[in-house]
């Protein structure tokens, strides 16, 4: 009878531990629609003709507008049918948008989902057909109509705000890819999904006067830190990208009030201290190689910014959090700072971002004299440059892997693979020009 | 006193209703170049016969250099059973236009949930000496980072001999309006 007691008592014990960590881990929701364009004239025709199951999306002309139906996906077999019935018959952005929501599915999503912020939110994928909507000249503000994006929405429900993303994935960023744009619609979908976990509320004019940012581009703060984490998410599901966005790197850009862009190297003194991490790549990059780098450094990365998800959130914030949450990789992440922003950094500057660590300490005593100038020098833009800036000196391994991608290493490849080796030198234009050598980490590549 | 409560608390109903739903800004666009289209499909003409079949003229011209290898098909909701047999073309050249009319029969049974629709595809081997010379385009493409994601994405798809898929869709609720 004891027994008995105490075997209910213990499988009363589970079921609430197993209530209350299925309540701390809960993921969040996910349900996707798929809409299709069915109609395109001026606002005052659609609005006539507009039915019952159709919304009116206005197009940025101010003078347009299109006619889009919307209904719930339930299944991959009745996305296909909605989109005409057979896998061999789809669009090449059809084929995006399936396969996209195939990928929508990846165990990874699924071990992400808990780290969506708040309880009770959800999150929408909408996929959106322009099938017979791709012609530019014919719909000339399309791209700007159904951009792929992931909005945030904040609904006061059961007496409390909860956080809702809506991703809209529609391929209009892939027009004239062919069977190309397959692969971008799932970067694409990883890349606002990075945005749906994170709380950053990006500056006003944040992307600058055209709203439109480049991974090379000097931005706002936020701006930069919101980027780079969703390209972080996206290297996590295409670790190809960490090459892509280094060889973002050989000049940043700044925008021009009048218009337009000037280019610079990106070390040329354009931008100094902090403003580095303006700039999203970078901030990428910091992520992906502490994610990479330490033992278990992608749990820690995300942990960590998990903990401190806030509206205010920016690089120099998440790495002074970083470091006080895992001193012992404080060595690690001073590196990692000091090489992506190509030792620029005054030891005071790395100071003041990365916060007091005996670990940033010991870091910055290695670097000895080889710090960085920290000082502002003038620079003239250039056109995009043929020839790379080289960063550092050292030694990068160049390799080709068994599908063809080119990667940069500062390690041997394994073995069996030919390489090209590189021994740098502190390129004239890579702001150490004032005589001190840059430090001898290798990473960053010509 | 009940009506004051009573008119405070459809304020606060008022005030929470407006506040309930606000929305963050989305993220700026990320910069990416768009390539041309290689083919146009335009829908010139649409309406229901006598009999109630639905006849559709598509306009098909190429955009960017010769298209090859075309491959007309059709799809539509159940309601609706395309007449019109699967129809290919050898090549399409710049400027050349070529039509194609289309018979649909309705079939008894209920449309899509989006509606009663017939699709209108087209595969085809592009022109990928006039896309890869677009995309090297420094002109139209300025950005030499992204021109050149331009350039190793067509250089992939004409190394593989890719073949590329467009269709135009139509809705049978708009018959006797051009799209």
């Amino acid at each position: 009878m004891r027994m008995r007691l105490n075997r209910s008592a213990g499988i009363f014990v589970a079921i609430i531990f197993c209530i209350l960590t299925s309540g701390l881990f809960a993921a969040v929701e996910q349900s996707t629609t798929y809409s299709v364009i069915t109609r395109y004239g001026t606002i005052q025709e659609m609005t006539r003709a507009a039915g019952s199951n159709e919304t009116l999306v206005e197009s940025a002309d101010g003078r347009n507008a299109y006619l889009v139906r919307s209904v719930q996906v339930r299944s991959e077999a009745q996305l296909l049918q909605l989109m005409g019935g057979n896998e061999s018959s789809l669009t090449d952005l059809q084929r995006g948008l399936l396969e996209t929501y195939r990928f929508s599915t990846h165990q990874k999503f699924n071990e992400l989902k808990p780290r969506y912020p708040g309880t009770g939110g959800s999150i929408k994928v909408d996929l959106v057909d322009i099938t017979g909507y791709e012609n530019s000249e014919r719909y000339p503000k399309v791209r700007d109509d159904f951009w792929p994006q992931n909005a945030r929405l904040y609904r006061h429900e059961n007496g409390a705000y909860n956080i809702h993303s809506e991703i809209r994935i529609s391929g209009v960023n892939c027009i004239g890819y062919g069977p190309g744009a397959v692969s971008q619609m799932k970067g694409t979908y990883a890349h606002e999904f990075g945005h749906a976990l994170d709380l950053t509320a990006i500056e006003y004019n944040g992307y600058g006067f055209d709203d439109t940012h480049y991974a090379n581009e000097k931005t706002a703060p936020k701006a930069s830190f919101a980027e780079g984490f969703a390209n972080f998410i996206k290297a996590l599901f295409f670790p190809e990208e960490e090459n892509h966005t280094r060889n973002s790197l050989q000049t940043v850009k700044i925008e021009k009030p009048e218009g337009g862009y000037d280019s610079y190297p990106i070390a040329g003194g354009q931008i100094t201290g902090e403003d580095f991490l303006n700039v999203e790549a970078i901030n990428a990059l910091i992520f992906t190689r502490l994610a990479k780098e330490l033992p278990d450094g992608e749990k820690l990365v995300l942990d960590s910014f998990s903990k401190h998800n806030n509206r205010d959130n920016r690089m120099a914030a998440f790495l002074k959090n970083f470091v006080k949450d895992y001193p012992e990789h404080a060595f690690k992440a001073a590196q990692i700072l000091d090489r992506e922003t190509f030792g620029n950094l005054s030891n005071v500057q790395m100071r003041t971002i990365l916060g007091q660590s005996a670990n940033v300490d010991r870091y910055l005593a290695s670097r000895g004299s080889q710090t960085g100038s920290g000082n502002i020098q003038t620079g003239t833009p250039q056109k995009p440059v043929a020839q790379p800036v080289v960063h550092r000196p050292g030694t990068i391994y160049q390799w080709i892997d068994a599908n063809g991608t080119m990667h940069f290493t500062d390690s041997p490849p394994p073995a069996g693979i030919e390489y090209k080796t590189r021994r740098g030198s502190a390129a004239n234009v890579s702001g150490h020009d004032s005589g001190k050598p840059p430090s001898s980490d290798p990473f960053n590549i010509d | 006193m009940k009506t004051q409560s009573s008119g405070l608390f459809l304020i606060i109903l008022l005030l929470t209703m407006v506040v309930a739903t606000m929305s963050a800004r989305a993220a700026g666009n990320q910069f990416s170049y768009q390539l041309p289209a290689n083919l146009s499909l335009l829908i010139s003409d649409s309406h229901f016969d006598s009999n109630g079949k639905l006849q559709l003229s598509v306009i098909l011209q190429s955009t960017l250099g010769n298209l090859s290898d075309l491959e007309i098909y059709f799809d539509s909701s159940k309601d609706l059973k395309v007449l019109t047999n699967l129809r290919t073309l050898k090549n399409l050249k710049p400027g050349s236009v070529r039509k194609i009319r289309i018979l649909a029969s309705k079939t008894g049974q209920q449309p899509d949930e989006i509606g009663s629709w017939v699709k209108v595809g087209v595969k085809y081997l592009p022109d990928y000496d006039a896309i890869v010379a677009m995309a090297s385009d420094a002109e139209k493409y300025p950005d030499q980072f992204e021109r050149q994601k331009l350039l190793e994405l067509a250089q992939s798809n004409a190394q593989k001999e890719a073949r590329y898929s467009d269709a135009i869709r139509f809705f049978a609720d708009q018959a006797g309006s051009k799209k």
